[in-house]
């Protein structure tokens, strides 16, 4: 009796052990890496790198363009995604639940979100760059972006619109609202936090992919800032792809640097989601 | 014995259903039901649990079809014309029978000022001019105001469970409605609370027509003026309240009350 319980428990332990470690080793790796990075470049980081256009000379070469580029990008990213992700949601989420479309969309919304995003950039090469003739410009790399976070943000918005009990939709309907008022003055309201934060975390994801960049041909050395939607445009993965391509040591320094910024940048999206989640929570009461 | 009719009741009928059957699905959980709720009158429907009060009621402002499956035959008048009518809106039917459900349930993004105009801005009818008139009159009736007047701003959640529902009373009185359908409006309030809701119900009577869902015979025996038994999806019995608990005519009824069932 007493031996078995005791092997349990040393069993117990051992898979705890195991587990923990599952945690611990990938975070270190992790931590090992990006301690790496900014070792090489965070001392490269001051107010003229930040301010600073691409140059010839690493020494004098900046990363502003390519981080004007970056959030311009996302901020189109999040405006063209958010709208078309929640109309998605709703329509699944609300209307279309049990229809037989609604079932074959749903299936292939989780495929696409495992999609590779190079084909992504494909599609935006064809779709967005050449059959609608935007060009290499900001807004084709931005549809072509919202198109790969699309599927997430379906998916987020549709679990933040399930949260909202079906008591909040049967008041409604109590008080001779139709459908669609409730969902647009009460259910969406409530389902706002989650929807925000899910395209929040989706859009800062995007921020750092690089192959449909490269598949549509953002261009890589751009010595001026994106004025327009139409503007031709670099982003931060781009620049930083052209600098650790280079065979000069200082190059690759200032791609370090370049990562640095970039995950810093994705940090304080992050945060934003997070600080904006916990603000509008404390609304929903 | 026929036992479901009585020369009662002296009012005209606000609503009538003849023959009405509820189904969800190709379950049939309302075998038929012949009920008058009169005007200006407390009708309450009591029953052990899941003999259909409520699902009786819902048919009465047409919510029971929004449940998936859920379907519905039979008749049922307002005012003497059918409420299943092909040309009617069920939507604005609704306006004309609010709803009081068993949990409280105000909106939380909305203050309780908003929560009482909550109808009317849903559906896209107030008048900005009078939202303050509404707000007074619609907590005045649900006898609500003198604990909130002071904090109209603050959000609807915050209030008791007991004030959350008078709430959500103030909430269906705004849209002006004739009919309050309540199911179950005390189920989850502590006896203080279900006593203010009470007195309320009092109140209201000679304004709406009040039909409440009960599984409470005594809360039955001090609201309403008539009483209708559910029995497993039938109606066993309906009369004045008083001679529903004194005298009942169907033993079923009796054994009902007197608690040997339920
Ligand atoms: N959404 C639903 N789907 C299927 N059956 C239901 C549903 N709601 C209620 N029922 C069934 O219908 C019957 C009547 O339910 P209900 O009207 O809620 O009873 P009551 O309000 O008297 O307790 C019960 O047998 C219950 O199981
Ligand atoms: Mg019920």
């Amino acid at each position: 009796m007493l031996t078995s319980t005791r092997r349990r428990l040393l069993r117990e332990r051992l898979f705890v052990g195991l587990c923990a470690s599952a945690v611990v080793i990938p975070l270190l790796v992790l931590a090992l890496l990006v301690g790496h990075v900014a070792l090489a470049g965070l001392g490269r980081i001051d107010w003229a790198f930040l301010s600073g256009y691409p140059s010839r000379r690493a020494a004098t070469a900046g990363i502003l363009p390519a981080m004007v580029g970056s959030l311009y990008m996302i901020a189109i990213t999040a405006a063209l995604a958010l709208p078309v992700g929640v109309g998605a949601a709703i329509f699944l989420e609300e209307y279309g639940a049990r229809s037989r479309l609604a079932a074959i969309i749903e299936v292939n919304i989780a495929n696409l979100a495992g999609v590779p995003s190079i084909i992504y950039g494909m599609l935006g090469l064809g779709v967005f760059v050449r059959l609608m003739g935007f060009g290499r410009t900001l807004i084709a790399g931005a549809a072509t972006m919202a198109l790969l976070v699309l599927p997430v943000v379906i998916v987020s918005s549709r679990e933040a619109l399930r949260t909202v009990p079906y008591a909040m939709r049967e008041a409604c309907f109590g008080l001779g609202a139709t459908k669609w008022q409730a969902i647009r003055q009460v259910v969406l309201p409530m389902a706002a936090p989650g929807i925000l934060t899910g395209t929040i975390l989706a859009v800062a994801r995007a921020i750092g992919e690089t192959a449909p960049l490269v598949v549509i041909g953002a261009l890589a050395y751009v010595t001026f800032l994106p004025t327009s939607p139409t503007s031709q445009f670099t982003a931060l993965p781009m620049q930083i792809l052209n600098w650790v391509s280079r065979p000069q040591e200082a190059f690759v320094v200032n791609a370090a640097a370049g990562i640095v910024v970039l995950l810093i940048t994705m940090l304080v999206l992050n945060l934003a989601a997070i600080l904006l989640r916990n603000r509008l929570q404390k609304r929903v009461y | 014995m026929p036992t479901t009719r009585e020369r009662e009741p002296a009012r005209p009928a606000k609503f009538s259903a003849r023959g009405v059957m509820a189904f969800f699905g190709d379950k049939r959980v309302l075998h038929g039901i012949d009920l008058d709720i009169p005007a200006g009158e407390v009708t309450a429907i009591i029953g052990p649990s899941g003999c259909g009060k409520s699902t009786f009621i819902r048919c009465l402002n047409r919510m029971h079809e929004l449940i998936p499956g859920a379907r519905f035959e039979g008749t049922i008048e307002l005012d003497g014309s059918s409420i299943y009518g092909r040309e009617i809106d069920p939507v604005l039917l609704r306006r004309r029978a609010g709803m009081v459900f068993q949990k409280p349930n105000p909106f939380p993004t909305m203050s309780i000022r908003d929560n009482v105009l909550a109808g009317l801005r849903l559906t896209g009818s107030l008048d900005k001019t009078r939202a303050e008139e509404v707000v007074e009159f619609a907590l005045k009736s649900s006898a609500l105001w003198d604990e909130v007047k002071d904090r109209l701003k603050q959000p609807g959640i915050g209030l008791s469970g007991g004030q959350q529902q008078r709430l959500c009373i103030a909430r269906a009185l705004a849209v002006e409605p004739e009919v309050l359908l309540m199911d179950e409006p005390c189920s989850s309030l502590d006896p203080v609370a279900t006593a203010r809701i009470e007195d309320l119900i009092h109140e209201l009577k000679s304004r709406y027509t009040i039909a409440i869902v009960t599984h409470n015979m005594q809360q039955a025996a001090r609201v309403s003026g008539r009483t209708a038994f559910f029995l497993q999806g039938e109606l066993v019995e309906v009369g004045a309240t008083d001679r529903i608990f004194t005298a009942p005519t169907d033993s079923r009824t009796e054994d009902y009350i007197t608690g040997k069932f339920g």
